[in-house]
């Protein structure tokens, strides 16, 4: 048994089958890569599995638990936590409080929540920003701040939608450091990427995507060379190549 | 002394006097026309208080909080009248009962965003209002429609004055008020601090985010709905015993919903203060306008708070408490001699 198993997952809009019958299992420690072009549903099936949506038919797993069509504040206390490719902090609110938000699911103690909080700001390098208000971070910190807000919760498994978007390619690479971290520390890891570089690099496995169906699944290596995903993002032209 | 404990010291200072003149200010203000105007004051600050647990912390805009203030003063008054039930007693009933009628309204309304939620509340107050105006009996309760209700007048003993919740002068109405904004505050300050405070801001300003953090954004709204009609409920009860006289057109008026919105946003939604500076400022300038402007234009401190309001919003968009704060700040910075701290 597969740690969070995705099986035969639907999520139709009206007449639009965003998600279309796709199934991926997850094992436990790994970093999953989920990627296909621009509007293929990744993001959507994200939101299925953190509770955003409950999909239209299928069914997810998680260590064996049937957790389809739970609200996403549930899938939060079963250890699941999400960033968003849009980030969202609470922008009127410092780096620790929005922090400590997080950090507070597994305490009711504000004292607790507060050293916890900052634990993990200073783990996520944002230790010397913790009283700088959110509006006024920049990008890169505004995404450390998503991860690190939704690390506080103390996840087991973590679903990242597009963290390392916008950011510059050194950037980046601090970024994946941070990711390869997390899974060190014994968090499964599930992930959308667009940058190709990275999410190669890290990921071990990797499913791809398109118009809502899972073209295939493999490692970074197989995954690189399938004349389908070549076909996908640059088209058919490109096919033989 | 290093500099930063002496800016304490000064700060404490500063608001110990401050709390002293407050508490001691009708010994040396005797005029009641001023009492009442303070009381007024108060009272508005006391319901903007509450209406900010609310509409401040959960990112909604009530418009029919005027509801609550009426099922306050209604079921403590008609409690009083039916069976001889102190006010005191009848307050607290008049809150749980304002309570569950706000989480009736709020279980439905409160997953709604923006203008929706701000409209199916001000329907629900108008909606009370035109129930109220239209029943003149509700049960074994004598609620008299649109003619409203006077508290029977039962003056005694101080003690029995003070069971009755009735008083020959306005002093004693002064500093009810006065502890029952305290005690606003004090809550108010209190759940700010703990995880629902934390979880209702969060879930107010990013519903989403929050929910994703574990946060069941609906039933904290719900909560901090229930806690602020319960509390709006006791100043129902509190305008009955002022004014021993009270109708619907009055107590449940959209005027009165708007007023405690309009002080909020000019004051500091969703901070301690706020209210408390909007009413100081705005109640000032409702009551000289009503005073020497009614005659030229009813109504027209209404047009003047839109002006002020809309003024604030333009240049202080977060309300008037941020200037002031900073202003605060900077007196303290003057008086302990330390070199400005950078805040972001």
């Amino acid at each position: 048994m597969a740690y969070l198993e995705i099986n035969n997952v639907s999520k139709h809009f009206g007449g639009l089958k965003a998600v279309d019958e796709v199934s991926i299992k997850i094992e436990k420690g790994q970093i999953y890569g989920l990627i296909g072009p621009n509007g293929a549903g990744k993001s959507t099936l994200f939101n299925c599995v953190a509770g955003t949506y409950a999909p239209t038919s299928g069914s997810i797993l998680y260590q064996g638990e049937d957790i389809t069509g739970w609200k996403s504040w549930n899938i939060c206390k079963k250890k699941i936590a999400r960033t968003f490719q849009i980030v969202k902090p609470f922008q009127t609110k410092t780096v620790l409080y929005n922090t400590m938000v997080g950090a507070f699911i597994n305490t009711a103690s504000t004292s607790e929540a507060k050293d916890r909080a900052m634990e993990v700001l200073k783990r996520f390098q944002l230790g010397d920003k913790w009283n700088v208000q959110a509006k006024n971070l920049t990008i890169a910190d505004r995404k450390r701040l998503e991860i690190a807000r939704a690390m506080a919760t103390k996840p087991d498994m973590f679903l990242m939608d597009e963290s390392m978007a916008g950011l510059r390619p050194n950037e980046v690479d601090e970024m994946l450091d941070e990711i390869r971290k997390i899974r060190d520390s014994g968090v499964t890891i599930f992930m959308i990427e667009h940058i190709m570089r990275a999410i190669m690099s890290v990921s071990d496995r990797i499913t791809v995507i398109q118009f809502g169906k899972k073209i295939m699944d493999g490692t970074p290596q197989e995954v690189s060379k399938d004349e389908r995903v070549i076909k996908a993002y640059l088209g058919e032209s490109y096919g033989a190549a | 002394m290093n500099a930063s404990s002496k800016r304490k010291t000064i700060d404490t200072i500063l608001k110990i006097v401050l709390a002293g003149i407050v508490f001691t200010l009708p010994l040396w203000m005797t005029s009641p026309t001023y009492l009442q105007i303070l009381i007024l004051l108060f009272f508005y600050a006391y319901l903007t208080t509450c209406w900010n647990l609310v509409g401040g912390f959960a990112g909604v805009l009530p418009l029919g909080h005027s509801a609550y203030v009426g099922i306050g003063a209604y079921t403590s008054t008609v409690l009083f009248m039916t069976y001889g039930l102190s006010p005191w007693l009848g307050m607290f009933v008049g809150g749980i009962l304002a309570a569950i009628v706000g989480l009736i309204i709020g279980i439905p309304t409160l997953k709604l965003r923006g203008a929706y939620f701000a409209l199916s509340t001000m329907a629900f107050g108008e909606g009370v209002r035109v129930l109220v105006e239209n029943t003149m009996k509700l049960g074994p309760f004598e609620i008299n429609g649109p003619r409203g209700i006077s508290v029977p007048l039962k003056m005694g003993t101080p003690l029995e004055n003070l069971i009755n919740y009735q008083f020959v002068d306005k002093l004693p109405y002064y500093y009810i008020i006065l502890i029952l904004l305290c005690i606003a505050i004090f809550v108010t300050w209190y759940v700010s601090r703990i995880r629902p405070g934390y979880y209702i801001i969060a879930g107010g300003e990013e519903p989403e985010a929050a929910q994703a953090l574990g946060i069941n954004v609906a039933r904290y709204k719900e909560m901090f709905m229930a806690l602020s009609c319960f509390l709006t409920a006791f100043a129902g009860t509190f305008y009955a015993q002022l004014n021993l006289y009270f109708f619907p057109k009055g107590i449940l008026s959209l005027d009165f919903s708007f007023e405690l919105a309009f002080i909020a946003l000019i004051g500091g939604r969703g901070t301690i203060a706020g209210p408390v500076i909007g009413a100081l400022l705005l109640r000032p300038v409702g009551e000289f306008s009503r005073i020497y402007l009614s005659a030229v234009l009813p109504g027209l401190h209404l047009v003047i708070y839109g002006l002020i309001l809309i003024l604030v919003m333009l240049f202080q968009p977060r309300g008037l408490v941020e200037p002031l704060t900073r202003f605060y700040n900077w007196i303290l910075d003057k008086l302990s001699g330390e070199r400005k701290e950078v805040k972001a």
